[in-house]
């Protein structure tokens, strides 16, 4: 119930939809060559590490996705910051 | 105009075959004359979904050795006038099965139907080869999980380097519920992540396995959803601009049968 209520104030976890979003984008551009295979790790690990020094941003609802945007792969990274009722 | 479809996934259980039933079926209820073809080698089954396992005489490996003709191995489907198939075999071996022999007959199958669809076997070996090779379009079906969806991007990258430029995604067993609640992939997910367009989104219904029992494909039902599902494909395919409405029919008929309707 609780978890129902802060879920119901924003603080909002990341879905199963989300997730396997993610997931999927980043195996699929590694089995098509467009990014090497363990590079995903690294970067999150950096990013993580980069974003630790500010207390602001929610790091468990951290998002890393490639992205097509006008023909072009990118990597869309979303950084939520933290609100009140956020652990 | 023919079109050859070949219906494909790379993963296997997702439904080919109970989507190349019934959209050859939906096909047929629209007048075109199609004639479905069981490349399944070894695995023959939709035979048993469009319950003609009991009439078959000759199958794809006879037409092919030249022990029959090619119009004389099709089966008349009982349901409609207008759909015939034609069977695999079941114990000779797919090794058998030679591309360009095949490509051959559903060339001289091309002259005798609005539509020729190939249920391809699953896997990305030979026999996707020989079931890809002639088709016009080819209809990926999907299921919304991660397994399915990574498997069919190997699939379409290898349709892209096969020259086909003709692809859409097809996904399958989608749960309206769950995709409401974030809890699954979406269908525009799916689409976003294979970047082809979609031509179906079809509803999880109880109905499939049962009909799968009776021989009696659900396009041939008013009112299951997933039948609904796949008489839209049949519409896309022929060009029309069908909405894709699929998974809100679902829920309301969910909330239909709740009040009794």
């Amino acid at each position: 119930m609780l978890r129902y209520l802060k879920r119901l104030r924003g603080g909002k976890k990341v879905t199963t939809r989300e997730v396997a979003r993610q997931r999927l984008s980043m195996v699929i551009m590694i089995d098509r060559g467009v990014l090497p295979p363990g590079m995903l790790e690294d970067l999150q690990e950096d990013i993580r590490k980069l974003l630790a020094r500010y207390p602001v941003f929610d790091l468990s609802n951290l998002v890393i996705e490639m992205k097509e945007a006008d023909s072009r792969q990118k990597v869309q990274i979303v950084v939520p910051i933290k609100t009140e009722t956020s652990p | 105009m023919s079109r050859v479809v070949v219906f494909t996934s790379g993963k296997g259980g997702v439904g080919k075959t109970t989507a190349t039933a019934n959209v050859g079926i939906s096909l047929a209820l629209r007048g075109k004359r199609v004639i479905v073809i069981d490349a399944d080698v070894g695995l023959r089954n939709l035979d048993m979904v469009l319950g003609l396992e009991n009439r078959i005489v000759y199958d794809v490996i006879d037409v092919l050795e030249g022990h029959v003709t090619p119009e004389k191995a099709l089966i008349r489907d009982k349901h409609t006038s207008n759909l015939y198939l034609l069977a695999a075999s079941q114990t000779k071996g797919k090794e058998l099965v030679d591309l360009e022999k095949f490509a051959k007959l559903v060339d001289h199958y091309r002259n005798l139907a609005d539509y020729v669809l190939i249920d391809c076997p699953a896997g990305i070996e030979h026999g996707f080869r020989v079931a890809v090779t002639p088709a016009d379009v080819a209809v990926v079906v999907v299921n919304p999980e991660v397994t399915s969806v990574r498997d069919a991007d190997r699939v379409v990258g290898l349709l892209e380097s096969m020259g086909k430029r003709e692809s859409y995604a097809l996904v399958n067993r989608v749960q309206p519920e769950r995709v409401s609640r974030g809890e699954t992939l979406a269908p525009e997910d799916v689409e976003d992540l294979l970047r082809i367009p979609l031509v179906g989104i079809v509803p999880e219904d109880p109905r499939i396995v049962e009909a799968s029992a009776r021989g009696e494909p659900v396009a041939l039902q008013n009112h299951s959803p997933a039948g609904y599902a796949f008489r839209n494909v049949a519409s896309r395919l022929e060009g029309e601009q069908v909405p894709f409405d699929e998974l809100s029919r679902a829920k309301k008929s969910f909330l239909e049968r709740l009040f009794g309707r």
